[in-house]
């Protein structure tokens, strides 16, 4: 390793990961300021790396930073920084593994829902950034016959996120997006979620089960009958085909090869 | 080749000033984009961009391309970027003489290091790696500096002026960054501006800063401070105009104070836009 890539190897482990012996390396590479000592300039870089991340995932989950409040929120982050470096340049990418972090994270056992709001928040915002895609005409399918329709493959937005929670999440996060004190009973019921952007609006519709287990299968990408052979238990497969045309869950079809 | 912005003042495009750039259209000679915040595959913030670049030209200006970086370049970042490129047309791209990454790693700040005949090599050949992939020139940015190394051997000004003879890319002068940096780690900030090669000099940026007591940090959250005013009119005095922009990243205000801070440049260009053509009359 040349020596650049030693310093710089040297500033990130003392920068990101607080490495004693990383510090110490980077230290004897210094020279103090008039008002700087070496610890100081070392603590600027620090403190700054720090804030831009703890300040970007703040911007990511809001609620969790509400739920917790701002301090906690704060020291959660700077542990997930340690073991969860950041791998792409765009900063957007920077957080999918909250969640993960969070549901193992015992300082946080006494909210037990908070690892389920994370996968909310996340989800929401990578559809605010995924691929715009045009409004799907559902009476294109019309003019197909009963027997293309069964060889049909139906898409689910590219936005799209099925989330099922032993939580009420989704009032949870809905509650929490304004100031007003509002009361939540958390109920054992689990619920299922379906998160889209339709045009440039994020909607997170609560489904059923069997809505959620229709989803799922259809997101198998496999021709229409061979989804309805897999769910023969759940009855009124046209109807859920329907609703999920109108509500806008599936926004694209195409014929099996 | 670069192609080239418009001589007058510009500001950084903030998405809470969409709507007023795109109901009010107001007289600004460009807009400077961070391009990573367009780099999502869809959404608002790609329609807005359009809909701004139909009546402005734009720049863009990136913290992700990591020069300095002993990592090779990430070629996913750079294939991203070559596509915004396509698709919006900016006139000018630019990053930062700095690091954000190794090991594959990113810090997602601007980090430093040292200047010495190694980092030079490294950092010309990276440029120029960047360059030949994205097909064009591109600028680089003087850096904010919060520390002094032992290594260094070669003042910031002789390590770009050579940097650039080296490389062919463009200068990106921050002169806010001169300021900030002279005061934390102890140089002259007339001197840089003076052995600083100003046919280099393709674009300027001017920011505030705040004063933490042992420190200049660099924020881009306040209105730029009076001494960098004086240090930009003595730079333009020596150029003559240059496009010039107006950063503001962290407590957005609202758009009349950047435009009024734009104006204020506008006007220093203008006053030295008279004053460099009469004295090349008078030369000729």
């Amino acid at each position: 390793m040349n020596s650049l890539a030693k310093f710089q190897v040297d500033f990130i482990n003392a920068s990101l990961l607080n490495n004693e012996q990383a510090i110490y390396s980077l230290k004897h590479t210094l020279r103090e300021t008039p008002q700087l000592t070496t610890d100081a300039q070392i603590s600027i870089y620090t403190n700054s790396i720090n804030s831009g991340l703890v300040n970007a995932l703040s911007n990511i989950y809001p609620v969790c930073e509400k739920l917790v409040g701002e301090r906690f929120f704060h020291i959660m982050v700077l542990e997930y920084i340690q073991s969860y470096p950041s791998l792409s340049p765009d900063l957007a990418n920077y957080g999918a593994d909250f969640s993960l972090y969070l549901s193992s994270n015992k300082a946080v056992n006494s909210v037990p829902y908070l690892s389920d709001v994370a996968k909310l928040e996340w989800s929401y915002h990578r559809a605010f950034h995924s691929k715009d895609e045009s409004e799907f005409d559902i009476n294109t399918l019309a003019k197909y016959t009963a027997e293309q329709l069964t060889n049909c493959i139906f898409l689910l937005p590219a936005s799209h996120k099925l989330i099922q929670s032993n939580y009420p999440v989704d009032d949870i996060w809905r509650i929490n997006q304004t100031e007003n004190e509002e009361q939540l009973i958390l109920d054992d019921e689990p619920v299922y979620l379906f998160l889209y952007r339709k045009q440039h609006e994020i909607h997170i519709d609560k489904i059923t089960k069997i809505e959620f287990i229709f989803l799922q299968k259809i997101n198998s990408q496999q021709p229409f009958l061979d989804v309805c052979e897999q769910l023969t238990e759940t009855a009124e497969l046209s109807a859920l085909l329907a609703k999920s045309l109108q509500s806008g869950w599936i926004n694209k079809a195409r014929m099996a090869v | 080749m670069l192609q080239l912005l418009p001589k007058s003042a510009g500001i950084g495009l903030r998405p809470e000033h969409y709507s007023t750039i795109i109901e009010n259209k107001p007289d600004i000679g460009w807009f400077e984009i961070l391009t990573e915040n367009y780099m999502g595959e869809g959404g608002l913030p790609l329609i807005y961009l359009d809909k701004i670049r139909e009546n402005y030209p734009i720049s863009f200006h990136g913290v992700g391309m990591s020069l300095a970086s002993t990592d090779p370049l990430n070629m996913n970042y750079m294939i991203q970027l070559k596509n915004m490129i396509q698709r919006f047309q900016p006139l000018h791209i630019s990053d930062h003489m700095s690091w954000v990454s190794v090991q594959q790693q990113y810090a997602h700040e601007l980090l430093p290091f040292p200047y010495y005949p190694e980092s030079l090599q490294h950092l010309t050949d990276k440029i120029s790696q960047a360059q030949d992939f994205l097909q064009q020139q591109i600028l680089i940015e003087n850096p904010s500096s919060y520390m002094l190394f032992d290594e260094s051997n070669i003042p910031e000004w002789d390590f770009i002026n050579q940097l650039i003879d080296k490389s062919g890319c463009k200068l990106l002068l921050d002169v806010n960054n001169i300021y900030v940096s002279a005061f934390n780690t102890g140089f002259n900030p007339q001197k840089y501006i003076q052995r600083i090669n100003k046919e280099n000099i393709a674009e300027i940026h001017l920011a505030g800063f705040e004063d933490r007591g042992s420190h200049l940090y660099d924020t881009h959250g306040a209105v730029i401070h009076d001494d960098v005013w004086s240090l930009y009119e003595e730079l333009i005095n020596l150029t003559g105009p240059v496009p010039t922009l107006i950063e503001w990243d962290t407590d957005i205000p609202e758009f009349y104070i950047l435009h009024s801070e734009a104006n204020k440049a506008q006007h220093i260009i203008n006053q030295h836009s008279s004053t460099h053509n009469l004295s090349h009359c008078i030369s000729s």
